[in-house]
This record gives C-alpha cells, structure tokens and sequence, in this order.
C-alpha cells in the first residue's frame, strides 16, 4: 500500500469539505471490502482517505409506510441481512444481501461501497434496481436523487461527482399484492454472481400490472431488463409469459467473458435465470 | 504521519504509533508478534486472517489497522483459556480437521463465531459460516464433521 493521509470525519459537512479540498486525490473509504484489495495490489494509490463511517446520516437504518427503508450507505450488508425490519418488510432485499461474499466480508462492506464500487457481479443492484430504489447523493452543492440504475457508468465506474458521496439508499414499500425474489447464479458462494436476478411483479386482476427486473453479471454494468419487463406488463402471468420474458431478457443481455464465464454461457444462463425467478414468483401469487 | 492508536487484543491492551497505509493483519503480526494470524491472498478471498473485531468475524487484511483504533479484537492466541483449548479446537484435533494447518486459525474462529450465533447450526449453515475460509488442502469434509460434533455436545452438555 502506498503512504496516504486519513482522515475520520465525525460530519457530512466536515467529510465533504476533506473531499472538496483534496479534488480528485481524494477518496471516499467505508468498509473497505472493495477498496482495501485495490490499495493492497496498488490498483488504487489516493493520497487521502476519508472514512465515512462515523457520519450519523449515513449510519441510520430507518422505515417509514410513506418512503419505505432508508438505508445509510455505511449501513453493514451484515446488519441488513439481519435486521428484523428488513426481514419483515422487504425480504428479497434481506435475501440478496446475505449472497454477497461472506460473513466476513459483509460484516464489515457496506451497502452503499457495495454500489459505488460498481462491480459488474455484485449482488444487490439487481434486487434494488427490481424494488425501484433511488438514491440520495451529497456533494458541495447540495443534495440530490438519483435512480439505482443510473449509478452505473460501466465496470468499477460510477456516477457521482469529484467531490460527492452517496448518503443513502431509499427502498419504497412493497406495491399491493407485489412479490420479489433475488436468484444468484455462482460457482462458490463467495464469488461475484455469474448471473444474478432480481425480479418484483406485481399482479391485479389476473394481469400484469408491474414488472421490474434487474440484472447483474449480464454486462458491462447491472441494468433493468427492460425488454423482459415489456413482454409481462398487461399479459397473464403464465408460462408463456414468462418464456417470452426470459428470451427478451437473453436477447437484450451485453454480457462479457472474464474468468468466471464465457458470454455466451452467460446469455443463456440469463435466460434461465429470469425464467426460475419468475417461476418462483408465480407459485407464491 | 503515524497515528497512536490503542487496540485491545485477546484482553490485552495495547497503544502502537502506525502509519495509516497497513493493515490490521500486518500490524498484528509484525508489530504485536501474533503470528497465528495467517496471511494468505489479501484480497479477502481465503479468510486465513479472519479475527473477531467487536464480536464479528472479520478479514484482517481488508481493514486499516487506524479504522480499528479502540476496537476489541480475538486472534487464535487468545481463544484457548487458561491453557484449556477451547471445544472447537478440541473437535479439530478429535476428528483430524487440521491438513497443512494455515486456515485452521481463520476455520476456528468462523466456527466459534457460527456457534455462539447459531448453537444448532444444519450442515448447509456450517457451510455458508465457512465459505470466506479456503481450505486448500481441501479437508472440508473433517471440517464441517467437527463443527457439527461441537454444537452436538453443545446441546448435551447442561447449560452452564
């Protein structure tokens, strides 16, 4: 690792103002569980560090029937996979995040360095992007939101500003009679996902009133299956469906070969996947 | 510049002057000598340097050893207690868990950490508790049979 300042802000306003000074030699350290493997290997060389876990906005875990589960960015995976709340109003988000890594790495990674680190096969894009959830970024000017989907630029690349953090991750409730599962597909347990779905539908009167599908480990960077989406919104949710689904989703899939999988092993486990996951959905409705 | 940090190690208390650039996992071995911490990939991948910091598995690489300043860590030094090893250390030897050895400390302290959560884990939890911990000599199989074998005396055995 190379020499760096540290710093550990005990503010928002003090940990913006450390990043504004330093530009872009600056970097933003949670849990570490991304970062620490690129300092080790030197990948990553910042002159400055700034740990954000101390900051009380981003430490909160918080529902409301109205905006749903806030969570802070320095919020633990571990501590969401075991939180009670969680388990009880979103339990697919639960789900996901207890298939990042392992108990090790989630005690310590966060939610919110999980998404700004933007691995192409990291796990909870998938399920957030399904639930519909935006975000909430600080940065010198102020505060905006931002769609999940929009975070993400392309591998490890994401779409904050030289100078913003992402403050917290906003899930909405559940829609009426809406069901969502998150599926991984990985050799170990440990490794990112080859492929990994998230899918929330919603059914009223025997159609499709809602579709939202996420993938990751179909591309470059995890994005909604848009197309998939089209081919159930107004349909019946039946088999026909859900095939027609899974084969917009494999078609409409950028994925790459690295070492874990080739493209085309990849596109069509996409297809499956989709397909398992809605199936899953469909039995419980 | 260093930092003067004050870690608490296997109940022992002690104050370093470090730099921020190292890691928990170096800064245990070669500034404090608890070398039963082993250093494997540091990438968190193999879970050789798994330590307890605050009650919670962790990988000791993947933490600055400045970000655990007024922490409360366990090493495998400090699991053994008054020259008693502990149950899961007995059910290692007992059911030959131990191949080469270097992920022993890392499995060991996994498995306590799964047992004081879970008491009556299923084999397929042992499994999940253990999947940050490579075995290279792949002896999982013993592995898993020991964990098992300690909640099943853990349930036997009159509560304390």
């Amino acid at each position: 690792m190379e020499p760096f300042q540290y710093h550990r802000p005990g503010t928002l306003s003090e940990a913006l103002r450390l990043l504004q000074n330093h530009g872009g030699e600056a970097r933003p350290l949670a849990g570490g569980q991304s970062l620490m493997p690129l300092l080790a290997e030197g990948i990553l060389a910042p002159q400055v560090l700034v740990n954000l876990v101390d900051i009380p906005e981003m430490r909160e875990l918080s529902w409301s029937d109205s905006g749903g589960l806030s969570i802070g960015a320095v919020v633990t995976q571990r501590n969401l996979e075991l939180s009670p709340l969680v388990q009880a109003r979103l339990p697919s988000l639960a789900d996901a995040v207890s298939k990042v890594a392992s108990v090790p790495v989630r005690n310590l990674g966060t939610l919110g360095g999980n998404l700004c680190h933007a691995g192409p096969g990291a796990d909870p894009p998938a399920i957030l992007m399904a639930l519909n959830s935006s975000l909430r970024i600080s940065g010198p000017t102020g505060e905006r939101v931002l769609p999940v989907e929009d975070l993400f630029v392309g591998p490890y690349e994401n779409a904050l500003a030289e100078g913003e953090v992402l403050l917290a991750i906003q899930v909405p409730p559940m829609p009426a009679g809406a069901k969502a599962v998150y599926l991984k597909h990985s050799v170990r347990a440990i490794d990112p996902a080859i492929v990994g779905i998230g899918a929330m539908v919603q059914v009223r009167n025997g159609l499709v009133r809602e579709a939202r599908i996420g993938m990751v480990g179909a591309g470059p960077r995890p994005v909604r299956a848009r197309g998939a989406e089209e081919a159930l919104r107004g349909r019946p949710f039946d088999e026909d469906s859900i095939r027609n689904a899974a084969q917009a989703a494999a078609a409409e899939a950028e994925p790459l070969t690295d070492g874990y999988a080739s493209a085309g092993y990849r596109r069509k486990m996409v297809a499956v996947f989709v397909r398992r996951a809605l199936e899953k959905l469909r039995v419980t409705m | 510049m260093k930092h003067l940090i004050k870690l608490t190690v296997n109940g022992e208390e002690y104050e370093v002057a470090i730099e921020p650039n190292r890691s928990l996992l170096d800064v245990l071995r070669d500034d404090l000598e608890l070398t039963g911490t082993k250093k494997g990939c540091e990438t968190g991948d193999c879970g050789a340097c798994t330590v307890v910091l605050d009650g919670k598995t962790v990988n000791a690489c993947l933490i600055l050893a400045v970000s655990a300043n007024g922490k409360s860590i366990l090493t495998i030094e400090g699991v053994a207690q008054g020259g008693k090893l502990h149950p899961v250390q007995e059910a290692f030897i007992e059911h030959g868990a131990i191949q080469c050895g270097y992920c022993t400390p890392g499995m060991i302290l996994s498995a306590k950490s799964l047992l004081e959560e879970n008491p009556r884990p299923t084999e397929w939890e042992v499994r999940e508790a253990i999947a940050g911990n490579l075995c290279r000599c792949t002896g999982y199989v013993k592995i898993v049979k020991a964990i098992l074998a300690v909640a099943e005396e853990m349930a036997k055995a009159p509560v304390a």
